[in-house]
């Protein structure tokens, strides 16, 4: 008979002391919805649920969504405190892991797409297994030499994710380019010498005779360039 | 006759040293040169490939990022890289930039292995990083052109940095902490300009910049017709800075008009230059910029001074011996 009124009062003293359970900022007193609106809040909540899985995503596979989930939710109820410093060198201890992870992922996928590349019909192997071109249209005019500025149109794309990105369109812009093959990634020079005015080529460049692990816009890329001489 | 034999002696002995001093004392530093090369070499031999692989891409990042190259192999004086690599400016961060964190932060580590076996004659490499762990640099520059820029400079060179040697560490501490007054910051940015390269009057140019900066933080609205109150900040977070600085420069008293036509003067004429007459759409390394006056004679001159290695520079980042190349240019 005893048993009852304990179980009573253990489930009282645990509804009663349980963790803070409402939102850590709530509109207490009705002054937020004095400038903001509840759909606006929600639309600030919704924005920031974007932000932090696009950044969540950088790391991805590299963490446990749950271990997230859950931790965000202690610090909510305030039953733990984020902490303020030791996260960064931590994280700066694996992240060399997570990007060596990721240039491979490229590499692999760069190299098994050239491999593809040299399979192709009227395509020019100009060094095997990492440089290689299509010509798209031939020219009639002088020949590029290293040391003499030449003017382009370039498409330059990357391969992200196995799909070919663009980068830049000087043809969108109507702003061509000039260059000097001496000043550019040696792919890109191997690939455009002897081009000549009118030409165009494709070329497709193996990480390594590119930005290599250290990338402009990533990391042991796949770099191709449609190239139009003017 | 004994003072000739006096002065035969004397003469014996003066001439047998500067004959030791003559070909005994490039001998020895030829000998030590000697052993620090091949205690490099072995050093990099028998070095795992994975701190090969960092080290290399490290540098490449140096390379690619700065104006590292243009002091290693260029008349640089000196060159400063800072990088931030803070993670909780998370929502900036792509993979792109983790990886560029991931280079410099592994880099930097391994780095500390080796650094002791590339003892360096004509550079100096310094690095830091700051107890946060978010910021980083490196700090390279050439012995004799700081020394020659240091002695020309005088007093300023001594006024912040003490002694010439002191100038790698001071540029190690990037929260300036170590300078007593908010003048100095003028002067140390005066200063840097000088061992960055510039002559005086671009160097000046470059304190500007960062006085144009400070106030400009104080005061966002300072060059679009400020109101009374930005005016007034403005002005008193210039005039803080006015003893010792306004002593060394010849700065003027100003009245508030006269600053605001400075400031709207500064943001005139500074802009963001090249330090490259080319294109670097599909260069494998960017392009120093500068704040300076356009079309400065001095920008034209280090612009071409530049663009003449940049050759060189190309097929070095894409060598097979990439990372020999760089430490024995270190070394040398």
């Amino acid at each position: 008979m005893i048993a009852l009124p304990i179980t009573f009062f253990l489930l009282l003293g645990a509804y009663l002391f349980q963790p803070h359970i409402a939102p850590v900022y709530p509109d207490k007193d009705g002054r937020i919805s004095t400038i903001m609106s509840d759909q606006e809040r929600q639309e600030i909540s919704l924005c920031l649920a974007n932000m932090l899985w696009n950044q969540l995503s950088q790391y991805s596979p590299f963490y446990d969504f749950d271990v997230v989930m859950k931790n965000l939710d202690d610090f909510a109820k305030e039953k733990k405190r984020p902490l303020k410093q030791d996260c960064q060198q931590q994280l700066l201890s694996f992240l060399d892991k997570i990007s060596t992870y990721q240039a491979q992922l490229n590499l692999k996928d760069a190299e098994a797409y050239l491999a593809e590349v040299a399979t192709r019909k009227n395509v020019v192997e100009v060094v095997p297994q990492k440089l290689y071109y299509e010509m798209l249209q031939s020219g009639d005019g002088s020949i590029i030499f290293p040391e003499s500025p030449f003017k382009i149109h370039l498409i330059e794309s990357y391969l992200y994710e196995g799909e070919e990105t663009v980068i830049q369109d000087t043809r969108l812009s109507n702003e061509p380019i000039t260059l000097l093959l001496s000043d550019t990634v040696l792919g890109f020079a191997k690939g455009a010498s002897g081009m000549t005015v009118g030409e165009r080529r494709r070329i497709y460049i193996h990480p390594d005779l590119a930005y290599g692990k250290y990338g402009r816009h990533g990391f042991q890329q796949l770099m191709i360039c449609d190239v139009e001489r003017l | 006759m004994k003072n000739n034999r006096q002065t035969w002696n004397l003469y014996r002995r003066v001439a047998l040293s500067i004959t030791l001093t003559v070909f005994f004392f490039p001998l020895a530093t030829f000998a030590d040169e000697n052993i620090y090369a091949k205690h490099a070499e072995n050093t990099l031999n028998s070095m795992p490939t994975e701190d090969r692989q960092d080290l290399e891409c490290l540098f490449l990042y140096l390379m690619a990022d700065g104006d590292f190259a243009y002091t290693l192999f260029g008349d640089k004086p000196m060159a400063l890289s800072d990088f931030y690599i803070d993670l909780e400016s998370g929502f900036f961060l792509t993979r792109s930039t983790l990886n560029s964190v991931a280079i410099v932060y592994k880099g930097w580590l391994v780095w500390q292995k080796y650094k002791s076996s590339f003892p360096s004659i004509s550079f100096i490499l310094a690095d830091y990083m700051t107890p946060d762990y978010k910021l980083t640099g490196f700090v390279l520059y050439h012995k004799q052109k700081v020394q020659a820029l240091y002695d020309k400079h005088q007093p300023l060179m001594k006024m912040v940095f003490g002694d010439v040697d002191h100038i790698a560490k001071f540029l190690c501490t990037p929260t300036l902490d170590h300078l007593k007054l908010g003048c100095d910051k003028h002067m140390y940015h005066q200063a840097l300009g000088l061992l960055l390269g510039y002559d005086e009057r671009n160097a000046k140019k470059f304190r500007d910049k960062f006085e144009l900066i400070d106030a400009l933080m104080k005061g966002p609205f300072a060059l679009e017709g400020l109101n009374a109150k930005m005016t007034k900040t403005i002005l008193l977070s210039l005039q803080e800075k006015k003893p010792l600085y306004y002593k060394q420069t010849d700065f003027k008293e100003s009245k508030s008009s006269d600053i605001i036509q400075q400031l709207n003067g500064l943001c005139e004429h500074l802009k963001v230059i090249n330090l490259s007459l080319r294109d670097a759409t599909l260069s494998p390394f960017k392009i120093p910029k500068y704040m300076v006056f356009e079309g400065d004679q001095e920008v034209l001159k280090t612009q071409n001074a530049y663009d003449k290695i940049r050759d060189k520079l190309n097929e070095i980042y894409f060598s097979d011996n990439f990372l020999e190349i760089i430490l024995s240019r270190l070394q040398s």
